[in-house]
């Protein structure tokens, strides 16, 4: 399973402020121009990405669920 | 008994009756070691450490192998003995970790010096294998403990295995995301495994079962350690997070790969430089590795492992009522 369209699109959202707009209003059709396995594409919409008002990306640094193993 | 093991309407209330039936399963077996009351004390202080205090005190690592017997068959007292060797076993790699590392402010070799915690933390693993000879004592057929035994002991041998890969990296300035995953794999998807696999055991389960909730396991403490990489970055400026201490963390690896050329090399020199980590470098690091995406791409890869948890956990064909079980008490 190649990592690599993950990558790019990670890198490409927290520098290019008009695909973070894109991505913020059709996520689906963002990823689709992307090489992502289905599982892959689940796993980006999963990951606590929030995108706010101005534009700002952020990423929710919630621990949550695994705290039952983590102290 | 029966009414701590069932789901209330309050889960913290079902994993601290969980847990305080582990902990009077350790105290039994620390019953069996001859010495002064304060001897006792001192083992029990790493578990007590992992415990926590107040309401949410509660014995994690060993919540799973509970979690995973009572599902498949029903009950848990077959499984306390195998909770608390794990307690103990876990309880001693931290011990022995902390008197690796020597950056933790609370060990217990600081306390009580490096010999007496080094004596601790060998009488914890032997500890650990006193708790799993006690599944005698609940009539727990041979064959079963010989293999909770053989879980344990491969799950400390891979566990020391991905600890000296880790030493050896603290004298390079950086690792491939293959060598963090395979080290990562060792040293915390083994002790996750070895949890799911000792409830399967314990609770009289096949081989095929046994291997499949091993991986279950393995993919799932995988996810964690990520997802605890990244909440390490929430202890900045307390000297105590991963980048002052300078590991070698899933968004730092990703941040030297995969950012500007200029921060590439700023981030390089951070690592490499002899000196501490100061608290302007350290919040420099951690502003680089969210600008970057470093701390999004490490959160999708857990999210990647925590669906491969759960394809195991459907390989492993489970009746639908167990299988819902475990992803209930798991949150997955």
């Amino acid at each position: 399973m190649s990592l690599k369209g993950i990558k790019t699109l990670v890198a490409e959202l927290h520098s290019d402020t008009e695909l973070r707009g894109r991505f913020a209003a059709d996520p689906k059709a963002v990823l689709s121009r992307y090489s992502l396995t289905a599982e892959q594409r689940e796993a980006i919409m999963g990951a606590h990405l929030r995108i706010g008002a101005d534009g700002a990306l952020s990423v929710e640094e919630n621990a949550e669920p695994m705290d039952w193993w983590m102290a | 008994m029966t009414g701590l093991l069932e789901h209330s309407k309050e889960p913290g209330a079902y994993l601290r009756g969980l847990s305080s039936l582990v902990f009077k399963e350790i105290e039994a077996t620390l019953e069996q070691i001859k010495g002064s009351r304060a001897w006792r004390r001192m083992l029990l202080e790493p578990i007590n450490a992992q415990k926590g205090s107040g309401g949410r005190a509660l014995l994690r690592r060993s919540f799973m192998t509970l979690s995973v017997c009572r599902s498949l068959c029903g009950r848990v007292e077959h499984a306390l003995p195998a909770g608390a060797a794990l307690e103990f076993f876990a309880a001693a790699l931290d011990v022995f970790d902390d008197l690796e590392d020597q950056d933790s402010g609370d060990a217990l070799w600081r306390k009580y010096g490096q010999a007496q915690a080094m004596n601790a933390a060998t009488a914890l693993l032997m500890l650990a294998q006193s708790a799993l000879v006690r599944l005698r004592v609940r009539g727990v057929d041979e064959l079963i403990i010989t293999r909770a035994m053989e879980a344990l002991a491969s799950a400390g041998t891979t566990a020391c295995t991905g600890q000296h890969r880790d030493l050896q990296y603290e004298s390079v300035p950086c690792i491939s995301e293959a060598q963090y995953f395979k080290m990562t794999g060792m040293k915390s998807g083994a002790l996750v495994e070895c949890a799911c696999r000792l409830g399967a055991v314990t609770a009289g389960s096949d081989d095929y079962t046994v291997e499949a909730l091993g991986l279950f396991g393995r993919n799932l403490g995988m996810a964690a350690q990520i997802t605890n990489d990244v909440g390490s970055i929430r202890l900045k400026g307390s000297g105590k997070s991963d980048i002052a201490r300078r590991k070698k963390i899933l968004p730092v690896i990703f941040a030297l790969g995969r950012a500007r050329p200029e921060e590439r090399g700023w981030l390089a020199g951070v690592y490499s430089a002899g000196n501490p980590v100061d608290v302007d470098t350290e919040q420099r690091v951690i502003q680089l590795l969210q600008r970057s995406g470093a701390v999004h791409y490490s959160l999708v890869r857990a999210e990647l492992f925590r669906q491969k948890a759960g394809r195991a956990l459907e390989k492993a064909r489970l009746p639908g009522p167990v299988n819902r079980k475990i992803r209930q008490d798991l949150g997955i």
